[in-house]
C-alpha cells in the first residue's frame, strides 16, 4: 500500500525526483573519481574507470524511474496517447465506431434513466419499504358498518392490528380551487388526520390535528409545494385561506417539494368523519377509500396479512381461507410500479440487445483493422514488445473508443429524453425526475467499460495468436478469405447480430400489431368530433339536487344552441376518460331470473346521464327507448342497460320492463326501459363492462363530464363552450377541454410508450446489424480481390462471382435467422401480457420480421458483391 | 548469480551494511559491499540505486542530504525502526534457507 502510494507520488513529482537522482548519481561518480585520483590516476583516466565500475548511468536512471513510478500506469497513458493518435489518423473508422457505440450506449442510458426514476430511486419517505396498501373488499365487508360511512371504522379497526405502526385511509378526486388567479381544477386527497404520520412526512407549518376530522372544524388544508408557490413562499401562505369547491379552507401546512402522494395530489384535506358526501344519492353505496398503513419494523407482509385476516374472520376458517386469496398487503412502491416494471425491464433488455449488436459491430471493425495493422504489431513484437503489452495496447484503444462512444451516447440520451418524457404515460409512478444523474452516469460508465473490454478482446486474441515469422514473411496483405480463429470470430459476431436483431424485430412487430389491433377496437361510440370536459359542482352552492339539475340544464341549453354544436350531454362516467372504479354496485333483480339468483352481488358500472347522452356519443339503441325529459322527479324510476349486462342477467329473455336495484335494506327498484350497445370504459383492451345508465333528472350527482358533439373541429368551439358555462356560473371552473380522440390517445399511452420505443430499438438494431454485415462483406471482398481476379481470369462469369459473394453473406444471415427464430420463440412468451389480439407466436409477425431481415441482409451483401464483379482480372492479378 | 537471487540478497546486504556501519551514502555502501565480498561480488555499482529506492519506498531506510568525508554533497541512508525489524526477520529467513540448502546439498552429494 505504502509502496503504491509513494509510487503514485513518484508519477506526479517526476521532474523533482529526476533532478535529485541525477545529483545523487553525480555525487557517487565524483566520490569514485576522487578515490581513483587519490590512488594516482589522472582525472580523465579516473573518470573512465569510474564510469565502467558504475555500470550504465542511463540504465540505472531508467531502472530507478521504473522502480519509482508505476510503469504499467505510465505505459497505459502511453497506450492511450498512442491510441488517440491512431483514432485521429483514421477519422472514418473512428466516426463509424463512435456513432455505433453512441447509439447503443445512448439508448441504454436513456432507458436506464427512466428505470432509475421509476423503479430504483427510493420514494421520498423514510423507510418507504414499510408503506403498504391493503387491498381486498371481502375483508372490509366484515368490518361492522363499513358502508357507507365506515371509513373511520375501517381505520380504527385496522389500528387494532399489531402489525401496523400507523394506519390511514384516503380518497382522491378533483377539486375546484379558486384563489389567486383563475379558478382551476386539480387533484385533491381527503385523508384521515394521521395520513402524514403514515407517510412519515412533516409538512411545513403543521399536519392535521386529530380533532380536525370533526365536521365544522375540517376546513383546513395542506398544499403541495408546487401549488403553494403560486400564492407565494410557504411562510406567507400558511395561515391564509383558499377557496376549495366554493368553501373557505385555511392553509395550515405545505408539503416538502416533490411529494404529491397519492398520484399527483396538490391539496390535502381532512376526511370528515362520519362521511356524508353523497349520502342519500346513488353514490352512497360505494367504498371510496384506500387504506394505507406503515408496518412496524420487522413485520413481514405475510405476517400483516395473516393478522388482518385473523381479526376479520375470527373463528370462520372457510371465510379466512377465501379471504386469503383476495386480500393483499402490498408495498406501496410495488403496487404502484406493478404494471410498468415488466415493460421497463423489457425495454432495458431491448437496448441491451442493441448495445450487444453495436459492440459486435465495433469488434468486427477492430478485427478488420487488426488485420490491416498486422505488420505494425508484428514489428512491435519483433522489437521486443511483450504480448501482454500488445494486448494492453489494443485494449487501451478499445476503451478509448468506448469512452468516446459513452460521451456521445450521453449527449444522445439527454437529447432523446425530451421525447421519451412525452411518451411516458402520465400514470407511471416516477420517484424522481427522468434525467441523466449520478446513477445513470455510473451505469453508463459500467456498460461502456464492459463493452470496451468485450470488443477489445477480439483484436487482442488476434494479437495473441499471431506467429511472428509467418506474418513478417507473408508481407501482410495477400491472402485468401479469412480462415481460422479470425474468420470464425467474425462469423460468430455477424450471426449473433442477425439473431439479436431478429428477436427485436419480432418483439417490436408483435407490439406494433397489438397497437394496430387496439386502434381498430370499436369503443362502442363514435369518438370523432367530440369535445369533453369535466366539472365538479361546488358542494356548498349546489347542496340541493334541484340546484344541480338547474345548472346542468342551463349549460346544456346554452351549449346545444351554439352554432356548430350538434348535441351536448352530461355523464358521470366518461368512457376512456380516466378513473371509473368508484361506482361499481351490486345489483339484484326483482323478477326471478334464470341466471342470477336473488341477492347475488353482481357488479355493474353505473352512469348518470342526461337524455341526449346516447345520441351525442353515438351509442346505438338496441331495444326499448332512450331517456327523455319526462324521466324526472315524479315519474317512475327508469334505467337503461348495456347489451353485456342484458346478456348476463337475462340471456335470450327481454330485459325490458324488468326491475333491478342495488342490494340494501330498502330496494329502490328501477324499471329497465332500453338496451344500448356496449362501450369500453377502462381501456380499449379491457372487456366491455356491464353497464347501467340512470337519468340525470332522477339522480343528480355532483361530478360530471360534459360531452359535446360538434360539426367541425371540436377544439375550435371550446372557447364558446367555456363562455356558455361562465354565463351559467362564472365561478364554476372546468378542467381542460379534450377531444374524445385525445382521451382515447391518452388511454393508449402505455401501449404507445412501449410500442414506439421498442420499434425504434428494433430499427436501430436492424440498421446496426445490416451495417455490420455490410462492413464484413466489403472487407471480405477486398481481401479476396486477388482470388476473384483469378477466378474471373479462369472464366468465371459475373453472375458466378455475385452468387458466390452474396451466398456467403446469405449463409451467415440464415444462421442468424435460425438462431433468432429459436430465441424469439423462447422470448416472446414474456411479452404475452403486453399483447392484444395477437398471439406471442404470431406467424405473420415472425414471417414479416424474417423477411425484413433477409432482404436487408441481401442488400448489405449485394453492394459489395457488385463491387466484386467489377474486379478487373488484370488489375487484381497485378495487385500481388 | 541469477538476477532474482541478487535482488533479494542485495536488499538484505544493504540493510546489514547500514546496520553495522550506521548512516552511509550510496558510494560508501557500494565500497563496503565490495570490501566484504572481497571482490567475489561483481556488481555494477549502479544496480544499488534501484534497490535503495525500493527499500526507501517500503519504509525500511530513510535518506537525508549531507556532506561526505571529503566535503562533497551526498545522500546519506540510514536504517529505520521497521527496517531494523525487517532485517531481523530477513536474517532469520536467510539463516533457515542457508541451513536447509546446506543439509540438502550434503545429503545429495553424500
Amino acid at each position: 500500500m505504502r509502496v503504491l502510494l509513494s509510487r503514485l507520488l513518484g508519477i506526479f513529482r517526476k521532474a523533482h525526483c529526476d533532478e535529485e537522482l541525477d545529483m545523487e548519481l553525480r555525487s557517487h561518480l565524483d566520490l569514485l573519481v576522487d578515490e581513483k585520483v587519490r590512488q594516482g590516476m589522472t582525472p580523465d583516466e579516473a573518470h573512465c574507470v569510474a564510469l565502467r565500475s558504475f555500470g550504465g548511468v542511463e540504465q540505472t536512471r531508467e531502472n530507478c524511474r521504473d522502480q519509482r513510478g508505476l510503469p504499467w500506469l505510465e505505459s497505459f497513458f502511453q497506450d492511450l496517447r498512442y491510441g488517440l493518435r491512431q483514432l485521429r489518423k483514421n477519422p472514418g473508422f473512428t466516426a463509424v465506431a463512435v456513432v455505433t457505440l453512441a447509439l447503443g450506449i445512448g439508448a441504454n442510458a436513456a432507458i436506464f434513466s427512466v428505470i432509475n426514476a421509476a423503479l430504483l430511486h427510493p420514494l421520498p419517505y423514510p423507510h418507504a419499504e414499510r408503506l403498504v396498501f391493503l387491498n381486498g373488499a371481502p375483508v372490509f365487508r366484515q368490518v361492522p358498518e363499513s358502508k357507507p360511512s365506515g371509513s373511520l371504522q375501517i381505520k380504527e379497526w385496522l389500528q387494532r392490528a399489531q402489525s401496523f405502526e400507523e394506519t390511514s385511509v384516503y380518497q382522491t378526486g378533483e377539486v375546484n380551487l379558486a384563489g389567486a388567479d383563475l379558478p382551476d381544477r386539480m387533484n385533491g386527497a381527503d385523508v384521515t388526520t394521521d395520513f402524514f404520520r403514515v407517510l412519515g412526512v412533516q409538512p411545513y407549518g403543521r399536519a392535521f390535528l386529530a380533532e380536525e376530522s370533526v365536521p365544522g372544524r375540517d376546513h383546513v388544508a395542506v398544499l403541495s409545494d408546487q401549488l403553494c408557490r403560486r400564492f407565494g413562499p410557504p411562510a406567507d401562505v400558511v395561515g391564509r385561506s383558499v377557496q376549495v369547491n366554493g368553501m373557505e379552507f385555511k392553509v395550515v401546512g405545505v408539503m416538502p417539494p416533490g411529494i404529491n402522494f397519492p398520484g399527483r395530489t396538490q391539496i390535502w384535506m381532512p376526511l370528515p368523519m362520519p362521511w356524508t358526501f353523497g349520502a342519500g344519492h346513488i353514490d352512497a353505496n360505494t367504498i371510496y377509500f384506500t387504506p394505507i398503513a406503515r408496518l412496524r419494523a420487522g413485520v413481514s407482509l405475510v405476517q400483516a396479512r395473516d393478522e388482518v385476516i385473523r381479526l376479520a374472520f375470527a373463528g370462520d376458517k372457510a371465510g379466512a381461507d377465501e379471504a386469503r386469496k383476495s386480500f393483499q398487503v402490498t408495498q406501496v412502491r410495488e403496487a404502484l410500479v406493478e404494471n410498468d416494471r415488466p415493460v421497463l425491464w423489457l425495454l432495458l433488455g431491448a437496448v441491451g440487445f442493441v448495445l450487444l449488436i453495436a459492440c459486435a459491430d465495433v469488434a468486427n471493425l477492430l478485427l478488420t483493422r487488426a488485420v490491416v495493422r498486422e505488420k505494425e504489431m508484428t514489428l512491435r513484437a519483433a522489437l521486443g514488445a511483450s504480448r501482454s503489452r500488445l494486448v494492453r495496447q489494443t485494449l487501451a484503444e478499445s476503451l478509448l473508443l468506448s469512452c468516446l462512444g459513452a460521451g456521445a451516447g450521453l449527449l444522445l440520451a439527454a437529447w432523446s429524453l425530451a421525447g421519451i418524457r412525452l411518451l411516458i404515460p402520465s400514470n407511471m409512478l416516477l420517484a424522481a425526475p427522468v434525467r441523466i444523474d449520478a446513477p445513470v452516469l455510473e451505469f453508463t460508465l459500467a456498460i461502456s467499460l464492459a463493452g470496451g473490454l468485450f470488443f477489445g478482446l477480439f483484436p487482442s486474441f488476434h494479437a495473441f495468436q499471431q506467429d511472428l515469422n509467418r506474418s513478417l514473411k507473408e508481407g501482410g496483405f495477400i491472402g485468401s478469405g479469412d480462415r481460422g480463429l479470425m474468420g470464425g470470430a467474425r462469423g460468430i459476431l455477424t450471426v449473433s447480430e442477425g439473431a439479436l436483431s431478429l428477436v427485436l424485430l419480432i418483439g417490436a412487430g408483435l407490439l406494433i400489431r397489438s397497437f394496430a389491433r387496439l386502434s381498430e377496437v370499436n369503443p362502442g361510440f363514435n369518438p370523432q368530433r367530440l369535445l369533453t370536459t369535466q366539472v365538479d359542482l361546488a358542494e356548498a352552492r349546489y347542496r340541493e339536487s334541484s340546484q344541480r339539475i338547474e345548472f346542468f340544464e342551463g349549460v346544456l341549453g346554452r351549449v346545444a344552441a351554439l352554432p356548430g354544436v350538434h348535441s351536448a350531454a352530461f355523464t358521470s362516467n366518461l368512457p376512456l376518460g380516466g378513473a371509473v372504479a368508484t361506482s361499481w354496485f351490486a345489483l339484484q333483480s326483482k323478477e326471478p331470473s334464470t341466471k342470477v339468483p336473488q341477492g347475488d352481488s353482481r357488479f355493474a358500472l353505473i352512469t348518470i346521464v342526461s337524455p341526449a347522452y346516447f345520441r351525442t356519443m353515438g351509442i346505438p339503441l338496441l331495444a326499448g327507448r332512450l331517456f327523455s325529459d319526462g324521466d324526472g322527479d315524479g315519474a317512475p324510476k327508469v334505467a337503461i342497460i348495456s347489451a353485456t349486462l342484458a346478456q348476463a342477467y337475462w340471456g335470450k329473455e327481454t330485459p325490458l320492463s324488468k326491475h333491478i336495484s342495488m342490494p340494501g335494506p330498502k330496494p329502490d327498484w328501477l324499471e329497465i326501459v332500453g338496451v344500448v350497445g356496449d362501450t369500453r370504459h377502462a381501456g380499449l383492451s379491457a372487456e366491455p363492462s356491464e353497464e347501467l345508465y340512470v337519468p340525470l333528472r332522477q339522480h343528480a350527482s355532483i361530478a360530471s363530464y360534459l360531452v359535446v358533439r360538434t360539426e367541425g373541429t371540436p377544439n375550435l368551439i371550446a372557447a364558446e363552450v367555456r363562455r356558455a358555462l361562465a354565463e351559467v356560473d362564472k365561478n364554476e371552473p372546468f378542467s381542460v377541454f379534450l377531444t374524445m380522440e385525445q382521451n382515447i390517445s391518452n388511454s393508449m399511452a402505455p401501449s404507445r410508450f412501449r410500442t414506439v420505443l421498442l420499434g425504434i430499438f428494433a430499427f436501430l438494431a436492424l440498421t446496426l446489424a445490416v451495417v455490420g454485415l455490410y462492413g464484413v462483406m466489403s472487407y471480405t471482398v477486398s481481401r479476396r480481390t486477388h482470388e476473384i481476379g483469378v477466378r474471373m481470369a479462369m472464366g468465371a462469369r459475373r453472375g458466378d462471382v455475385l452468387r458466390m459473394v452474396v451466398g456467403q453473406g446469405f449463409k451467415l444471415t440464415l444462421a442468424g435467422l435460425g438462431i433468432g427464430l429459436i430465441g424469439s420463440l423462447a422470448l416472446t412468451r414474456l411479452l404475452s401480457n403486453l399483447l392484444f389480439g395477437v398471439a406471442p407466436f404470431d406467424p405473420i409477425t415472425f414471417g414479416i420480421a424474417s423477411l425484413v431481415l433477409t432482404v436487408a441482409a441481401l442488400l448489405a451483401g449485394y453492394i459489395p458483391a457488385r463491387r466484386a464483379t467489377r474486379v478487373d482480372p488484370m488489375v487484381a492479378l497485378r495487385y500481388e | 548469480m541469477g538476477q532474482e537471487l541478487l535482488q533479494g540478497t542485495l536488499d538484505l546486504m544493504v540493510l546489514k551494511v547500514l546496520e553495522s556501519m550506521g548512516p552511509m551514502h550510496g558510494y560508501g555502501i557500494a565500497r563496503r559491499l565490495e570490501q566484504i565480498s572481497e571482490n567475489l561480488l561483481h556488481m555494477n555499482q549502479g544496480t544499488l540505486y534501484p534497490a535503495l529506492l525500493r527499500l526507501q519506498q517500503r519504509g525500511w531506510i530513510s535518506s537525508k542530504w549531507g556532506a561526505s568525508d571529503n566535503n562533497r554533497k551526498a545522500k546519506f541512508y540510514s536504517l529505520t525502526k521497521s527496517g531494523r525489524k525487517q532485517l531481523m526477520t530477513e536474517e532469520e529467513n536467510w539463516g533457515r534457507t542457508a541451513a536447509l540448502m546446506q543439509r540438502l546439498l550434503a545429503e545429495t552429494s553424500g
